[in-house]
């Protein structure tokens, strides 16, 4: 039996739902440095961690954070860290690490304000970051959540994805997810038949090499070019045949949409409200929401998109989600226009006034 | 020093618990309580951990209902504290004024701490500590919990039962929450003072006419995230 027993309804705070979520997951080590928004997943972990067995190192910086839960799986202990904002940039070296070796781990970011230091409050600024950041080609899962039950669940298959597809998995949430409350169910996921990971030492596994088995020999470092462009035509490969596998979007009232508004996160929840509220004004609105910005799930958006006049995307951020969006309908015929609040929360009313004024200059541009 | 000879009789109540208790809401309703049976109420938001879902943010309403309320000001708090937070004069010799005082303290053992600054408050004779304890959350979900958090956060008195899933609460939700506190209360030697519950959902249940094993306590809720002026 799991941790939790059965499933039950609790009233949590997104930081704890994450701690849950790992621990239910079968995470035993996390490794981290504090930073707002995301330390009470530290915290939590820290306060299960005597009665589960669980171990938690606190660093000396994200870098160290970064290659101590990449030390971790490579060990065969299914790992996991948690940062923010300028944290997350530091990190982009360890992830681009596990990216050219191939270690699964599992990020959970809670975006704070940017650039710098900013704010420790909320913003979608690091979703650029989070999908493409380090040097490399972004090979990595992105998991977007818009609720608690979002948190849960999501925690819960990247660990799946990454110790199946050995892609480093991200769940991106934010400030207001990881500090607001709400009710979720958390819940064995063997009783409830989801999939776990399944770990087991990658550096040093059993048997006697050469003799049991082949030698394991991972590289993040080559002597040529062609070398190294074998090996990541190779990964880039494996990224490809698991993306179909990965991919998901949720549509809201798409099927006769004119406008479409396009959110991810938490600012989905508002899109939905503002998508109710634009039919209430006899406007035929829809609304798409990328689940994983990475892979992202372009042919779901054309489909949501085929009878729109106009897309609008909202997010708080100066056009991060939007350059995705437009990259993925390149030469669509319709315009796509942008309601950015770059570190500031969007309501539903905002959107409704937003997308009502953008519909009007875009009739007028004719 | 002259608390005593200032106040006496008065009623002095700080709320410790579990983050995400309901600590704001249980403090602002029990000044409002002491303050409608015409007594003189000071309410001093004493959340050093995290002073973002705090009294403050409602504190031109509660003023209006005739509390006095003592908080920082919004400009005098970074982010969300993890830089610190100030305490001023202001807040640490709250008991010299006159009247009743609630605080509401921030969340857990070191939110509880806090209560040390407050100057005269370990002789302070009519001192009462609530913990605040909701049983759907997760570290306080079963009586064996709550009976070794209500141990962490000694000293505590009197326990409030605000077991609730928000706006999803139930009969169910409540009858879970007085079994598992009823049986901590049992275990740690305190007692429930009070069920809190959200008024609406406390008249929507008929909670008034059920034996909750303790005082129904009615609750109007101010930290919605909804501008109530």
């Amino acid at each position: 039996m799991g941790v939790i027993e059965g499933e039950k309804r609790q009233f949590m705070t997104g930081n704890e739902v994450v701690a849950w979520a790992a621990l239910a997951a079968g995470a035993k080590a996390m490794f981290g440095y504090p930073i707002t928004p995301q330390n009470e997943i530290m915290h939590y972990w820290t306060r299960m961690a005597p009665e589960y067995g669980l171990k938690f190192l606190q660093t000396e910086d994200e870098l160290s954070a970064g290659f101590a839960t990449l030390g971790g799986a490579l060990a065969g202990t299914i790992t996991f860290c948690a940062t923010a904002g300028p944290g997350n940039v530091l990190m982009q070296e360890p992830i681009s690490m596990a990216e050219m070796m191939r270690v699964p781990a599992v990020w959970v970011i809670q975006q704070r304000g940017g650039p710098s230091t900013a704010t420790v409050i909320y913003s979608q600024q690091e979703t650029r970051l989070t999908c493409l950041g380090g040097n490399g080609e972004g090979l990595r899962i992105v998991y977007s959540t818009a609720s608690h039950q979002d948190m849960f669940d999501y925690v819960i298959k990247a660990f799946w994805a990454a110790w199946k597809f050995r892609f480093p998995a991200f769940v991106l949430g934010d400030g207001y997810q990881a500090k607001m409350r709400e009710p979720v169910t958390i819940y064995d996921p063997e009783g409830a038949g989801v999939e776990l990971p399944v770990a087991a030492p990658i550096l040093k596994p059993s048997g006697v090499p050469s003799v049991d088995r082949e030698p394991v020999h991972m590289r993040n470092t080559f002597n040529i070019e062609e070398e190294l462009m074998d090996v990541l035509m190779e990964h880039i490969r494996d990224y490809s045949e698991m993306a179909p596998q990965i991919v998901e979007s949720e549509k809201y009232l798409c099927e006769d949409a004119e406008i479409l508004v396009v959110a991810h996160g938490i600012v989905w929840r508002s899109a939905k409200e503002a998508v109710l509220g634009l039919r209430e004004r006899g406007v035929s609105a829809g609304a798409f929401r990328p689940i994983t910005l990475r892979p992202f799930p372009e042919d779901d958006l054309r489909a949501a998109a085929r009878t729109a006049e106009l897309i609008v995307v909202a997010e708080s951020a100066y056009g991060q989600l939007e350059s995705m969006v437009r990259d993925r309908l390149y030469r669509i015929q319709v315009p796509i226009k942008g309601i950015l609040k770059p570190g500031v929360g969007i309501t539903a009313e905002e959107i409704v006034e937003g997308v009502t004024q953008l519909a009007e200059m875009s009739r007028s541009e004719g | 020093m002259g608390n005593q000879r200032c106040c006496l009789g008065r009623t002095v109540e700080a709320f410790v618990g579990e983050y995400a208790s309901g600590k704001t809401e249980v403090s602002i309703n029990r000044a409002l309580a002491l303050n409608r049976q015409n007594r003189r109420v000071v309410l001093l938001d004493l959340d050093t951990e995290e002073p973002v879902y705090t009294v403050r943010t409602v504190r031109p309403l509660l003023e209006q209902r005739g509390l006095e309320v003592v908080s920082l000001e919004s400009h005098m708090v970074f982010g969300l504290g993890e830089a610190g937070v100030p305490v001023t004069e202001e807040m640490v010799t709250v008991l010299r004024l006159p009247g009743d005082v609630v605080i509401d303290v921030g969340y857990g053992v070191h939110g509880a701490a806090a209560l040390n600054l407050i100057d005269g408050l370990e002789d302070e004779p009519s001192l009462t500590v609530y913990c605040v304890i909701n049983a759907k959350r997760p570290m306080t979900s079963t009586p064996e919990r709550v009976a070794r958090y209500l141990e962490e956060l000694d000293p505590c008195h009197k326990i409030v039962n605000n077991t609730n899933l928000g706006r999803e609460t139930t009969r169910e939700v409540i009858l879970d929450g007085v079994e598992i506190v009823t049986q901590a209360s049992r275990i740690s030697g305190k007692p429930v003072a009070a069920v809190s519950v959200d008024a609406r959902i406390a008249d929507d249940l008929g909670l008034d006419r059920m034996d909750l094993g303790a005082p129904l306590w009615r609750l109007e809720l101010f930290m919605t995230g909804k501008p109530k002026l």
